[in-house]
Parts: structure tokens; C-alpha cells; sequence
């Protein structure tokens, strides 16, 4: 085999077994959280060999998964399909009269949508109990965006409540038992946003 | 020809998708991302090089910068897909993608790894020894390589990627009980986000279970079992399911970008370019006969 070839078989190589390494501590790492939710992150140290394939995780080995767009197991939708979240904002003039109610900030493009709906996923964390972690003040940051948004694209609106909501659609068994029940909003999290708070973030 | 394909579909497809977000830029990646990026920024490792960094540390306006950005990342997608310096051209496009990936990495989905993966194998793939502007500017290079270069191996290792990568979707989704009773798939198609575009009226599979459950374990067949395609009698058959299923996959989840990229790895591992060929070339001769005999009687 000539010296280019061997090149590429090795380069291959690597590829393959960075691939593997992620891939394997992947699907430990979502077996583990979809079945063991209490204790997933106990459980998973105890596991020998996701404890042993942690080197992808120090920061040399995991800038070059980054680098190579490896960072990821491709795992998609598996083992389960994630919940969808769902945002409500309903516009208000001064004198509080409803203008109107939108689901989701106007975007130009239909893929900007795809986008930030991917980001929805971090809402998960409202279901958590500590309000003080670093993760709820993220989606509350993310939750303020977007109202944002909504309420800057809106001349007459002086301010806007968001609304935050989990979607449970009924699932296969539950339509057996009731062939009409409807699609079920667990309530997460509402806040209101005035026009001058939202004008601060861009001073 | 495989590399050729794979070179220019991804250099078209890496320019339309940057296209088809471009003008929500600001409200994904810039200044008014409704993420902030300083936010985001907490959540990246220091070593990896992001547009918000780099517009940081030169003192760049953001919204300056990116329009900068995006003028280079337009004309590397061209030379990329044209073939000129190739390789250089598609590391530069995987640093830009990357960097502008990470500026915010909660706007990113399953397509943006594929899209990065890709671009990563033709860093370092020869897809400009043939069909591209390198093969006419370094044409004894090019001669002096073309013959030492093993394309059937290089073809089958892209392959073996491509089965590892759809190993693991199939395995992970075998594991969860929700694919195999057919709630998975029932999940999939009611999310409200999903199924938008053509809103297909998808309540009546509630009433057929076994439908979903089985679309369930042949979507796990399908990518668990994928590596069979190498077994030549069924290469054919387990392209044009896969194919089909990416196809679907666009139809009711409305994942355009996702399949499209999926169908052109499937493409460039699989597919007999040299069949089509000939098939053209088939067909052309056919309509020569056929026009020659109407001449004729005429």
C-alpha cells in the first residue's frame, strides 16, 4: 500500500475510534438519563466503562471533537423523543388592553425558527427546583430575549407576558382509555416585561 | 466521481443553509441574539475560537464583523465548490462554520455536526484531483497523484463511517422502549412544532398502533442494520429505503436541511456513479435512434 494510502487508513482510523469512544459514552449517558433519572449522574460514574472513555472530555480532546464536528453521539430523537416546550406571549397596550397573543418571535427565515426552537429544550430546567441556578438564569435571559422580540416588533404594546409551558400530547395509551382527550400544558413559568425594562439591555 | 459529488453538493448545500438563517444573523449570533452571546460564551471551552471572541479581541463591532465573515465564508464556498485550493478552502470553511457554530451553541442542531463533519473530511479527502479548477492549475501535481491514490479504499472507509454513525442512531433509539412500542414515532408526529408545512393529518395512526410500532422497528432496522448495504445484491434496495426514509424524515418533521444532508453522505458512500453514467449515455443513444429514424422518414 503506498505511503498516501497508509495516511488516510490511519486518518480513518482515528475517526473511527473518536467516533466510537463519544457514540459508546452517549448512549450510556442517555440510557442512563432516560431510565434512571434520580441518580443518571451517579450512575454513570459508577459504570466502568463510561468512566474510563472520560478522557473526551479533557479539554484538548475535546477541542479537537469540536474541531472535527465529533463532539456529538448520533443518537437523534433516541432513546426517546424529547418534549416539546411551548411559548405564549400576549401583547398589552398602557391601559392594559389585550393587542394580541403570539406563540413564537417573528423570524425572517423558516430555519432561524428551527434554530431557536432547538434552544426551547433548556426550559427543562424551570422543572427543577433550585430558581437560584445558574441554568434558570439562563433560560430566564433566554425567556426575556425573546419577549423581546415580540414586544419590540410591536409599536402599540407597551408591555408583553410570557408564558412558558411543557406540551403533552396524549400518548398511545391514554387514547385508549379516552379517545377525546386533549393535548395537556403543564405551566412553567409566566413574567411580565415592560417596554423601558427591555429598552435597558440595548443602552 | 464520488468525491467530486460530495465536494460541490456540500459547498451548494453549506452556502443555501447559511443562506436560509442569513437574515436572522442578528437576532441568532449577533448583538441581539435573544440569546446574548457573552451568555452563551460561558458555556464554551476557552480553547475554541468563536466570532464573539474574535470580534471581542479585535475590537470589531459585531454586526461589522459578521457581514465581513459572511463575505469570506461565501467566497470559500465557491472556490470549494469550484475545486480551487480545495483543501485549504474547506478548512477555512470548517473554522469559519465552527466559530460562528459556537458563538452561540444553543442555536445548533443535528445538521450543523453533519455539515462540520463533512467539511472535516474534505480537508483532508483528494476532491479536487479530478473535476476542479486544482487539476487545471497544478496539472502535474494532480497527474502525479491521481495513480496513487486508492479511491475504492478511500470509498469504503467513507462508507464504514457512515455505518457507525447510523449503528449508534438505530442502537440508541432499540433502546428506548417508546421506538419499539410505536409511541416514539406518535410523539414525533404531534409535536407542535412538527409537521408544519404540508400538516398532514396524522390522527388516524392512533386507531393502527402496530403501524407506528412498526415504523418504529423499521427506522431501527434500517439504520441498526444499515451496514448490509455493502452486501452488493442489496445495496440498491437499502439505499433507496434509507434515501426514503430521510425523505419522510423532511416530509413530516419538516427537517429539510437535516435530510438533504444525510441523502448526499448516503449519495457519496453508495451510490454507482458509473451506473448512471452509462444509464445517460443509454438513454442519450436511445433518443439518437429515435430522432435518426424519424429523420428517416421524413
Amino acid at each position: 500500500m503506498r505511503i498516501l494510502n497508509k495516511i488516510y487508513v490511519a486518518l480513518f482510523g482515528l475517526i473511527f475510534m473518536t467516533t466510537l469512544v463519544v457514540n459508546v459514552r452517549g448512549t450510556i449517558s442517555s440510557y442512563t438519563e432516560f431510565y434512571h433519572t434520580e441518580d443518571a449522574e451517579k450512575r454513570k460514574q459508577e459504570n466502568i466503562l463510561y468512566r474510563s472513555l472520560g478522557f473526551v472530555e479533557n479539554k484538548a480532546v475535546s477541542t479537537f471533537l469540536s474541531y472535527t464536528g465529533m463532539d456529538t453521539g448520533f443518537g437523534f430523537f433516541a432513546p426517546n423523543v424529547a418534549s416539546e416546550y411551548l411559548t405564549e406571549f400576549t401583547l398589552f397596550s398602557t391601559d392594559s388592553t389585550l393587542i394580541e397573543t403570539t406563540y413564537f418571535p417573528n423570524m425572517h427565515q423558516k430555519e432561524s425558527v428551527s434554530r431557536i426552537r432547538t434552544a426551547y429544550s433548556m426550559f427543562e430546567k424551570y422543572m427543577e427546583s433550585d430558581p437560584d441556578s445558574l441554568e434558570i438564569k439562563r433560560c430566564d435571559i433566554f425567556l426575556k430575549g425573546l419577549a423581546s422580540k415580540v414586544l419590540l416588533d410591536n409599536e402599540q404594546a407597551e408591555f408583553v407576558n410570557a408564558k412558558v409551558q411543557l406540551y403533552h400530547y396524549p400518548t398511545l395509551e391514554q387514547l385508549k382509555s379516552n379517545k377525546t382527550m386533549a393535548p395537556i400544558y403543564v405551566f412553567l413559568k409566566s413574567k411580565n416585561y415592560t417596554r423601558d425594562e427591555l429598552w435597558e439591555n440595548y443602552k | 466521481m464520488f468525491l467530486v459529488f460530495f465536494r460541490v453538493s456540500v459547498a451548494i448545500f453549506v452556502l443555501v443553509h447559511l443562506m436560509a438563517f442569513y437574515k436572522d444573523l442578528p437576532y441568532l449570533f449577533r448583538d441581539m441574539a435573544l440569546l446574548p452571546n457573552p451568555i452563551s460564551d460561558l458555556f464554551v471551552f476557552d480553547t475554541i475560537l468563536t466570532h464573539f471572541r474574535l470580534s471581542e479581541s479585535l475590537g470589531f463591532p459585531m454586526d461589522v464583523y459578521l457581514n465581513s465573515i459572511t463575505l469570506i465564508f461565501l467566497l470559500f464556498t465557491l472556490l470549494l465548490a469550484m475545486g480551487c485550493i480545495t483543501q485549504f478552502s474547506a478548512l477555512v470553511l470548517l473554522i469559519l462554520h465552527i466559530a460562528l457554530l459556537k458563538t452561540n451553541v444553543f442555536f445548533n442542531y443535528g445538521v450543523d455536526y453533519f455539515t462540520n463533519i463533512s467539511l472535516f473530511f474534505l480537508c483532508f479527502l483528494p476532491s479536487n484531483l479530478y473535476g476542479s479548477l486544482d487539476a487545471i492549475l497544478f496539472k502535474r501535481m494532480v497527474l502525479k497523484l491521481r495513480p496513487k491514490v486508492d479511491f475504492q479504499l478511500l470509498r469504503r472507509l467513507f462508507g464504514i463511517f457512515i455505518c457507525i454513525a447510523y449503528f449508534f442512531s438505530g442502537f440508541d433509539k432499540l433502546l428506548g422502549y417508546n421506538w419499539r412500542n410505536g409511541e416514539a414515532i406518535w410523539k414525533t408526529i404531534t409535536l407542535p412544532y412538527f409537521n408544519l408545512d404540508f400538516n398532514l393529518g396524522v390522527e388516524w395512526l392512533s386507531e393502527h398502533q402496530w403501524l407506528l410500532a412498526l415504523i418504529g422497528w423499521s427506522v431501527i432496522l434500517v439504520e441498526m442494520l444499515y451496514f448490509l448495504i455493502n452486501v452488493k445484491a442489496l445495496r440498491k434496495y437499502w439505499l433507496a429505503t434509507t434515501i426514503g426514509m430521510h425523505l419522510g424524515i423532511a416530509l413530516l418533521l419538516n427537517l429539510y436541511f437535516f435530510s438533504t444532508l444525510m441523502i448526499i453522505l448516503n449519495l457519496t458512500a453508495y451510490y454507482d456513479f458509473s451506473v448512471n453514467k452509462s444509464y445517460n449515455f443509454h438513454f442519450v443513444k436511445l433518443l439518437n435512434e429515435k430522432y435518426a429514424s424519424l429523420l428517416r422518414i421524413r
